[in-house]
């Protein structure tokens, strides 16, 4: 009896150190860096802080977050245990003083793709497939990608807008309906569902 | 010739996980504390002080932005509870002493802009008893905490950036007995310069005023 206890201990250890060596990174190696396509909305992290107002004539301020690890905002990942392969990425979170929105941004190289991932309020949060272009996690919005925007007289290069006004049931009710970001300044415009429009000042 | 070590008595599998059980309930039980904790004071808050935060579950009350945007603050949370006050024991902490002590919480919720405001006599849930102190914080980012005396007036000084007027007007009406406190830390933002809530205006009606650092303000809309 006890004999075959220890057999079958030890098969399993056999067994686990198999599957171990197998997954630890495998054949993957080398470094993989954000796409071209994807690095152009890898916005200007010096901007600590985003000022903005509401249609109601109320300001609101987004500073970036250094309480997490967004204080390092572009560093390279690595991927299993044997330190042969690792994967670029941008990040960025901003919280808002006065109604509390959180705001993330993250540019992630995969091997074969990039993803960008946006999360408000730590409550929504979708991943994107550069290369696939489809949203792989998350409540799919409408995303479109275009050369410019005006907000306030200020214009503002390479906008992604993700528009959720199809799926607003879906959505958390603090998560904007429609946000603008600026691949050079970030966050620029987003809508409420009460319709209440934050625009960027400066 | 070296012999072989065998135990003396030998256990069937049975008997040893019958042993090791008996070993682990022997272990748990002389773990338990049987002596009961006492109470050695019971600190109640008077109603001088309960007045302190003057509203009611359920009640709403009107705010108007100084550009004129008019809002609704609900109280959504007013809560009286005892809760018991030990000194930190790491080890041997069986039949410690404690002391009880009241703490009333209030919020009041807004549905824009999303503020939520907690007020709380007695202690906060991130400190333990805190006596003659009225606490107030905006979405636990933006904190204030209001000293009074015996006779539950505030007490105001530079010290504490905390300034007594006698009566201030606001939207043309006088309230009388006012605190003007400033805030004592924002959670996270080390930067002067950005937008943050400078100070408050309170008094026995309750909130009358946040004041901005870009000087814009929310006040009581009577």
């Amino acid at each position: 009896m006890m004999r075959l206890f220890r057999s079958t201990i030890k098969l399993l250890f056999i067994l686990i150190v198999f599957v171990l060596t197998n997954n630890c990174g495998g054949d993957i190696e080398g470094v993989y860096y954000i796409s071209d396509e994807a690095r152009e909305y890898q916005f200007d992290t010096t901007i600590y802080s985003i000022k903005m107002v509401d249609n109601h004539g109320i300001a609101e301020e987004f500073y970036m977050d250094q309480n997490i690890w967004y204080t390092t905002h572009h560093y390279f990942t690595e991927w299993g245990t044997d330190g042969k392969a690792c994967g670029e990425t941008f990040g960025v979170a901003y919280y808002s003083v006065l109604n509390d929105y959180s705001f993330m941004f993250v540019l992630r190289a995969q091997v074969e793709y990039t993803d960008m991932e946006i999360e408000w309020n730590q409550r929504d949060r979708l991943v994107y497939n550069f290369k696939t272009k489809k949203v792989t996690t998350g409540v799919e919005p409408k995303i479109l990608f275009y050369d410019s925007l005006s907000v306030r007289d200020i214009t503002y290069g390479s906008i992604i807008e993700i528009d959720y006004s199809y799926k607003i049931r879906d959505i958390d009710i603090n998560t904007p309906v429609k946000a603008y970001i600026s691949g050079e300044k970030g966050l620029i415009k987003f809508i409420r569902r009460d319709n209440i429009i934050f625009e960027r000042t400066e | 010739m070296l012999r072989k070590w065998r135990p003396a008595v030998k256990l069937s599998i049975k008997m040893r996980i019958c042993l090791s059980g008996l070993l682990i309930i022997l272990l748990l039980n002389s773990s338990c504390c049987r002596q009961d904790p006492i109470e050695t004071a019971r600190y109640e808050l008077s109603d001088n002080e309960l007045a302190l935060i003057p509203y009611a579950y359920g009640e709403q009350i009107d705010f108007v932005h100084s550009n004129g945007y008019t809002f609704q603050f609900s109280v959504t949370e007013d809560k009286l509870e005892w809760e018991e006050f030990y000194e930190f024991c790491e080890w041997n902490c069986c039949g410690q002493n404690y002391f009880s002590y009241q703490v009333k919480t209030t919020k009041l919720e807004s549905a824009y802009p999303n503020l939520i405001i907690e007020l709380s006599l007695g202690g906060t849930r991130f400190s333990d008893y805190s006596p003659m102190l009225l606490n107030f914080n905006i979405n636990n980012r933006h904190f204030i905490t209001m000293q009074y005396d015996s006779l539950s007036n505030f007490k105001c000084d530079g010290l504490n950036r905390a300034i007594c007027h006698d009566s201030i007007l606001i939207h043309d009406k006088l309230y009388t007995g006012v605190i003007e406190k400033y805030f004592d830390s924002h959670y996270f933002i080390q930067d002067s310069t950005i937008l943050m809530p400078e100070s408050i205006l309170y008094n026995h009606l309750g909130l009358l005023q946040i004041k901005m650092s870009n000087d814009e303000t929310f006040s009581l809309n009577n």
